[in-house]
């Protein structure tokens, strides 16, 4: 467990994911502490376009709210999209990978069938058709919709590990040691997949975040929060590059690009510290 | 120096860094090879003896490094038979007449030595033929980039290399695959004979093999010496082998050699307690069956190797001074060498300890 | 045990004709691995049986066969009576009790995610052996000192951290704890150094005389089954070409490649080294060598006897000498007029 935290790219990127959770789970305390007991989603309440201050420290948009606030928000809504969908999503992709690689035969099939199905079909265009047609977008209907297409990422990976692990000689000994074949595919072969499972649900919620950013960007979406790519997607129907307040475009972008980096870092860290050829050599 | 000696190793030292400390895997290792001999090198896996001739090669690669000795290699002119000069011939030859240092010889140099002086083929060197390349493709290769033949040249070096090896020239356009696994091992053998060097280092290339294919390969090997008039070191654990096929016989353990000697008298007369315990331990086919003893004991901490003399652990005849100090290696008989206090002096005519018996002495 | 498995048969594992044959489904042609394979161990007395064999001999699949993780294509094997592809779950869970293998890959055996006390707890908890978790653990002490292991020293450690030689041997102290009536060897000596394979064969000799368990031991070094004495099975490319007492068939091997293997092993004395180099008559094997199979004797392409009878039937056992049985023409007063007495000469 030490040599876990040994590795500076996975310390690196699990605290800045816990100062971003941090963020989003007191985002209310920050909020009223900023701005004091006002919705920061109403309107007209502070001066419109107004540059950084003590009081604003990124300023306000174009209907005089605090751009912060509006990105603390927002962090939160994708941060919980983003974790609800790569969870199911690994869940699904899981359990569907190890009944496929371990039981095999027809099984397999079938199952390998759906998830090519679903791979081959473009994520984007799908959900924004489905966008069109789902009038209330809520953070649990999005996580559902967004893990139907992470699972099969997961669910390869999984069956590709579970194939190989299949054929140890452990697997051999624990047969012969009394072990049906459930006990053995939860005792012996889900431990070794965790570090698979780690990797995956970080890949997951970084592709789940992705999707959601680039369907509010395009203005799909909730639309009665205040979500990053919203954001975004405000600030250039207000033309704020011509304007000079660059800052409400760029604050999004930025925040986003840090959630990224925190889950990716978390994620080759974990690839380093379960596959020691990756690391540099140690000695004998 | 003996004008028969190919190559003298004195106080090799070879260590590992680790964050848990110094791994002294070789301590202090002095060995001589003698010009057309096949020595035998022998010991258990974590003796060292694999780390021993891949520091001859120069093959050690950080975390591991040579921190202390001498590889004195001895190479006659006339034996290079491999033909055509090429500019580091001249170079080298300016040091033959008082031998090279292999330790701190240069890496341009060292790289020409390789396959025209000393040839090696590692453990489980099969494996390293290029699978998308035909046999006699990856041979010639060989041969160009270390000599000035030209292609023909070549591939008939490689044909008559393949012959030493009873391997048919129809190899020549075989794909490593199509191959069995001795076969591949024989290969190897063969392009390591192909520029005629005058050592050859061979490091377990009997294991994992079966027995039928183990023959075809020790033979092949007993025609670098036949034929090639080179010399031979062969590294493995397995007693029966070295028995069939070395001249000499040195023993490692804990990173240092315990006994050595001529195989037929080892094997007759073992005097280290180490080398009694292993020697009577190799199962013979047909004889009368009886129950061995093993070794006792668990193999040493590679960290931290025992105190004074090694084997004092693990050892029947252990006595007070082997747990203080660690016993020279010393020559009691001509040509044989063993490091045990049971044998403190060279000449005072000590009978061997076989089968549990103590050791007296002889007026 | 269970009372199922009381009933008292003159044969404790019984294999009859098994033939186990992979691939064969459209694309690939079908590779028969074990080809009509019959072996049998005695419920009375514990006995050693070797099985020798090359690699691709098909001495592994057998052995899977037999332990019940790889299911024949033919033929049937039975365990006290029943067959063990058709046992019921508690019959099932007896066998598995009885039967117990030695892997040869000491490191790959081990679950790495758990500390190696699991291999031997689990064992305890499935199949019952200790009525507290006090009995237990006293019986996995006992278990690791028959083996010259301190419990101290490897319990509570992960399988990474031990030496081969203490993996190997902790396989051995699981089998001390599980006390099956026969283990199945595979080749368990092949990755361990030279003092252990000693120890190991003495243990294994131990367990038949001081517990009666009976052993299949595995392997292509014949010095090692030598020592271990019994019964011998040699096999080559799927079929048993010659069996029966060890003494007899090292000192007298009838069947050509009996002879050729037994040619093959080193001397271990240098005072008598091989004579004589094989050369390329023998040598040459390649991976796409042609062995004749199916209605043909195995060994035709390189058999120093071979007749035109070899080519055209498979030859079946012919009792060579009181304690051995050889498949091979040579012997066979139906086809060969004079046939061989003595082991014919290589």
């Amino acid at each position: 467990m030490r040599s876990f935290f040994r590795n500076r790219l996975l310390a690196a990127g699990v605290i800045l994911f816990i100062v971003i959770c941090l963020l989003s789970i007191f985002q209310p305390v920050i909020v009223r502490a900023l701005i004091g007991n006002i919705n920061p989603m109403a309107q007209g309440k502070f001066p419109i376009f107004d540059p950084p201050s003590s009081q604003h420290l990124l300023g306000t948009d174009r209907f005089g709210r605090d751009v912060v606030s509006l990105l603390l928000i927002g962090l939160r809504f994708s941060l919980s999209i983003g974790i609800m969908a790569g969870v199911i999503g690994t869940l699904l992709g899981t359990v569907v990978g190890l009944i496929a690689g371990f039981y095999g035969g027809i099984v397999d099939s079938i199952l390998r069938s759906s998830t090519d199905m679903i791979l081959v079909i473009p994520t984007l265009p799908l959900l924004i058709t489905l966008s069109a047609y789902i009038k209330r977008l809520d953070v649990v209907t999005m996580a559902i919709l967004l893990s139907i297409f992470s699972w099969p990422f997961a669910a390869r990976t999984i069956r590709a590990q579970v194939l190989s692990l299949r054929e140890r000689a452990y697997i051999d000994l624990a047969q012969t040691s009394g072990l049906n074949k459930m006990e053995i595919v939860f005792q012996e072969i889900m431990p070794n997949l965790l570090p698979f499972l780690g990797v995956g649900l970080a890949a997951s919620t970084v592709g789940a975040i992705l999707a959601e950013f680039g369907l509010e960007v395009l203005g799909l979406g909730p639309g009665n929060v205040s979500t990053l790519g919203l954001m975004i997607n405000w600030a250039i129907s207000w033309g704020v590059l011509t304007l000079g307040k660059g800052i409400i475009v760029a604050a999004p972008a930025v925040v986003l690009v840090l959630l990224f980096l925190s889950l990716n870092f978390i994620n080759i860290g974990l690839e380093q510290a379960f596959n020691p050829r990756l690391k540099g050599t140690t000695g004998l | 120096m003996d004008k028969n000696t190919l190559l003298d190793i004195s106080d090799l030292r070879v260590y590992f860094h680790s964050t848990h400390g110094e791994y002294k895997v070789v301590d202090g290792v002095n060995l001589t090879v003698q010009r057309q001999e096949i020595l035998g090198l022998a010991g258990e896996s974590g003796c060292g003896k694999s780390t021993v001739v891949e520091a001859i090669m120069r093959l050690i690669r950080p975390p591991g490094y040579i921190q202390e000795g001498k590889i004195m290699f001895y190479p006659s002119l006339e034996a290079n038979s491999s033909g055509k000069m090429v500019p580091s011939d001249a170079f080298l030859s300016k040091h033959f007449d008082h031998g090279v240092d292999l330790v701190t010889l240069d890496e341009m140099p060292l790289t020409e030595m390789r396959w025209k002086y000393i040839s090696y083929v590692p453990q489980a060197s099969m494996n390293s033929l290029n699978p998308v390349m035909k046999i006699g493709a990856q041979m010639t290769d060989v041969i160009l980039a270390h000599s000035a033949f030209t292609k023909n040249e070549a591939r008939q070096r490689a044909t008559e290399a393949l012959a030493m090896v009873s391997l048919p020239p129809q190899v020549l356009e075989m794909y490593p695959h199509e191959l069995s696994g001795g076969m591949k091992q024989r290969t190897i053998i063969a392009i390591a004979m192909t520029l005629s060097p005058q050592l050859v280092i061979c490091d377990e290339p009997t294991t994992a093999l079966d027995v039928n294919v183990q023959r075809a390969v020790l033979e092949s090997i007993m025609g670098i010496k036949e034929q090639l008039h080179a010399t031979v070191v062969f590294v493995s654990h397995d007693l029966a082998v070295h028995a069939e096929l070395v001249d000499r016989l040195a023993i490692m353990y804990a990173g240092k050699i315990v006994e050595v000697d001529t195989v037929d008298s080892l094997y007759k007369k073992p005097l280290h307690p180490y080398s009694q315990r292993l020697l009577s331990s190799i199962p013979v086919l047909g004889g009368p069956r009886v129950r061995q003893e093993a070794v006792l004991g668990q193999a040493p901490d590679r960290l931290h190797w025992p105190s004074g003399c090694r084997f004092h652990p693990r050892c029947p005849f252990a006595m007070d001074k082997c747990r203080e100090i660690e016993p020279p290696l010393i020559e009691v008989e001509a040509g044989h060498q063993v490091a045990c206090h049971l044998y403190p002096d060279v000449m005072a005519g000590a009978i061997p300890v076989l089968n549990n018996q103590k050791v007296d002495h002889v007026n | 045990m269970s009372t199922e498995m009381a009933k008292p048969q003159s044969l404790l594992l019984d294999a009859q004709h098994v033939s186990t044959i992979f691939g064969g489904q459209g694309r690939r042609t079908p590779v028969v691995a074990v080809d009509d394979v019959s072996l049998s161990i005695p419920a009375a007395a514990p006995v050693i049986l070797t099985i020798v064999g090359e690699s691709g001999s098909g001495k592994t699949t057998f052995t899977r066969n037999l332990l019940g993780l790889t299911k024949p294509s033919s033929g049937t094997i039975r365990y006290g009576g029943k067959d063990i592809y058709a046992m019921s779950a508690s019959e099932w869970r007896s066998y598995r009790r009885e039967v117990q293998p030695v892997f040869q890959d000491p490191y790959a055996t081990y679950n790495p995610f758990y500390r190696i006390d699991r291999v031997l707890q689990l064992p305890l908890r499935k199949f019952k052996l200790a009525t507290s978790a006090e009995e237990g653990r006293q019986k996995m002490e006992e278990a690791l000192k028959a083996v010259d292991l301190r419990p101290g020293d490897v319990l509570g450690r992960y399988p990474h951290q031990l030496s081969g030689g203490e993996r190997q041997r902790i396989m051995l102290a699981r089998i001390y704890l599980i006390r099956p009536r026969i283990i199945i060897a595979d080749e368990p000596l092949s990755m361990i150094d030279a003092s252990l394979r000693t120890l190991f064969l003495n243990i294994l000799l131990d367990f038949r005389e001081k517990q009666g368990i009976s052993c299949i031991h595995i392997t292509h070094n014949l010095s090692t089954a030598y020592y271990l004495g019994g019964e011998i099975m040699i096999m080559c490319k799927g079929r048993v070409i010659e069996r029966g007492d060890m003494d007899t068939i090292v000192s007298h091997p009838s069947h050509p490649y009996t002879q050729l293997l037994i040619d093959s092993v080193p001397s271990s004395d240098p005072s008598a080294r091989w004579k004589d180099r094989r050369g390329l008559s023998n040598a040459v094997e390649t991976a796409t060598l042609k062995t004749e199979g199916g209605s043909a004797c195995i060994f035709t392409s390189r058999c120093p006897h071979v007749m035109d009878v070899c080519h055209v039937k498979r030859p079946t056992f012919v009792q060579v000498s009181p304690t051995q049985e050889s498949a091979c023409f040579l012997y066979d007063k139906e086809v060969v007029p004079q046939p061989a007495q003595a082991p014919a000469k290589v």
